[in-house]
């Protein structure tokens, strides 16, 4: 059956579509003429296959030779679920990750912790796949299948240069705490410890990439998890200051950390986007935090109204599949408010006409998503 | 025969691990066999000191034996939110048993030992066992949170990794090298 989210764009369409299931987070962009971009990757609950590769197939797009770049923004393992097989699957994509994860100071701490006896997913570990894989088809091919982010960096550009893939983040000063971050992780982790603790990015996101679609006249920023920055070298506040970065104001833009105030800069709004852009959030459960909270969705909604959300962060998701009776029974009286970590994955599309700049675009949404404004 | 020595003066003091009560002893029952009728708890009192207090034998630890436990659900779970104030946490779990979805679940403290408690804390790993056990012939139900106490990676492992690790590193470092597909 033939729905609108079956169809796939026209050659001279731009799309940005993003996908959230409560926890997790996936952009499939094409950025026209059949050059497809994923930046992170989500899940689904019920089969752990990623949505951009589901979404892909779909709309009848084969991954293997349409899918540019794939990009992995940070480690955050909301982000990177099912990356390697993404990249797997991209199998004439150019990976591309924050500087510091290629690294002997990442590298190291990856390998080990990919030792670690656990089942539990593991960012660093999903990443460091997807690093290998790209190392691989480079050796193979002879041809450089990975690329570092950083700021003020062109990251991929068509042949003829009228779309470039801009990182923005991570600033020097951030590379080097995240480094300074890893090496001593590592040593901790050599010695070993009373508690596995899991390899999370510290606060704050110190290697997280943010990026910007130029495409054909038209910008398209994407916030990742960056955060605001404690410093005019971090976050941000480093962005702001940047050649790159302030250079154009985009028409498009994905909500940095999930509109948490830590990702908000008012400067973002002012200088990198036009008024009134198109705004787009994933909302994040975990345990009992929500976000955008109630504030969050206040103040974005005070700078935009043309505001998206993939699906409510106020509504749970469903609960897990029942066990057999006895054990679902004394899974009751161990566990309260349970219920599955991942929700139904919403979905905002935007799509626009490659070569009218007068026309703003379109805005659907599937499975779930909804106006912010609507968020109760 | 475990020796466990006992202050008269603490006296009513419950041993944990024996689930027996171990009661202050009279010196007047030197050298005599203890049973249930006298204080409590079964034993012969070794030998008494200057002070009054005595060393008691006592049997072998009464602990049954687990004959056998079948698990029928399996979780490894990483603490992600503590709530001191709800004495709650919350988790997020992994089925081990079946290819389902992660979960979401919060769980109070109680439903964990005490001596757990101080690992109780985010990003702490835990695995949770729910099955029939058979202890003494008898079966029942459990549900066993068990924290992991102490983790470390052996000198060959770190060594294995560096030396990947160091691979892995020189030849990114020679695909920095390589022409790019299209050139910026």
């Amino acid at each position: 059956m033939t729905t609108q989210q079956n169809i796939p764009p026209s050659h001279d369409q731009i799309e940005i579509s993003l996908f959230g299931p409560g926890f997790g987070e996936s952009i499939v962009a094409h950025l026209g003429n059949g050059n497809w971009i994923i930046v992170d990757s989500c899940v689904s609950a019920n089969d752990n296959f990623p949505k951009a590769l589901g979404y892909l197939n779909q709309i009848g797009v084969d991954p293997s030779t349409s899918v540019r770049l794939v990009v992995a923004s940070h480690w955050h393992d909301d982000h990177v679920a099912g990356l390697s097989d993404t990249l797997e699957a991209c199998s004439n994509a150019i990976f591309c990750c924050p500087v510091a994860l290629g690294k002997m100071e990442f590298l190291e701490l990856a390998e080990l912790y990919s030792k670690a006896p656990t089942a539990l997913p593991s960012g660093p570990s999903e990443i460091y796949s997807a690093i290998q894989i790209a190392a691989k088809r480079s050796k193979k091919n002879k041809l450089a299948y990975l690329r570092y982010a950083k700021s003020d960096s062109m990251i991929w550009a068509s042949q003829d240069q009228s779309t470039i893939v801009y990182s923005l983040s991570p600033s020097d000063e951030m590379v080097h705490r995240s480094l300074k971050f890893m090496t001593s992780s590592y040593a901790i982790a050599k010695l070993g410890s009373k508690i596995l603790d899991r390899l999370t990015p510290n606060d704050p996101n110190d290697v997280a990439t943010a990026l910007r679609l130029d495409i054909n006249g038209r910008s398209i920023l994407l916030g990742s998890d960056l955060e605001s920055g404690s410093n005019s070298l971090t976050g941000w506040r480093a962005v702001l200051t940047s050649i790159v970065g302030s250079s154009e104001k985009s028409v498009v833009y994905k909500v940095a950390h999930h509109g948490a105030q830590s990702g908000h800069h008012n400067n973002v709004w002012s200088d990198l986007l036009h008024s009134d852009p198109c705004t787009m959030i994933t909302p994040f459960r975990w345990g009992a935090h929500r976000l955008p909270t109630a504030d969050d969705r206040a103040r974005i909604l005070g700078l935009t109204k043309n505001c998206y959300i993939t699906s409510n962060p106020n509504v749970s998701p469903p609960p897990p599949p029942k066990r057999q009776s006895k054990v679902e029974a004394i899974i009751k009286m161990t566990a309260t408010s349970r219920r599955s970590s991942v929700g139904t994955i919403g979905h905002i599309r935007w799509r626009a006409p490659l070569n009218d700049l007068s026309n703003p675009g379109d805005v659907v949404l599937f499975d779930g998503a909804l106006r912010l404004a609507e968020v109760d | 025969m475990m020796q466990v020595a006992i202050d008269i003066a603490a006296s009513n003091e419950y041993d944990k691990a024996q689930k027996s009560r171990v009661e202050a002893v009279s010196p007047r029952l030197r050298g005599r066999p203890l049973d249930d009728g006298d204080n409590g708890f079964l034993g012969t009192v070794a030998k008494q000191s200057a002070y009054g207090d005595c060393l008691i034998k006592l049997p072998n630890s009464p602990q049954t034996k687990v004959d056998s436990f079948m698990a029928e659900q399996r979780f490894e779970g990483v603490v992600t939110t503590v709530d001191y104030e709800k004495r709650s946490f919350w988790v997020r779990l992994r089925d081990l048993s079946h290819k389902s979805g992660d979960e979401e679940a919060e769980i109070l403290m109680a439903e964990v030992p005490e001596d757990d408690w101080p690992l109780i804390m985010s990003g702490a790993l835990f695995e949770w066992n729910i099955g029939r056990e058979v202890r003494d012939r008898q079966v029942r139900r459990v549900s066993d949170i068990r924290f992991r106490r102490y983790f470390s990676f052996s000198h060959e492992t770190v060594k294995a990794a560096k030396k990947k690790a160091s691979e892995l590193a020189a030849l990114l470092s020679e695909i920095n090298d390589y022409p790019t597909e299209y050139t910026p």
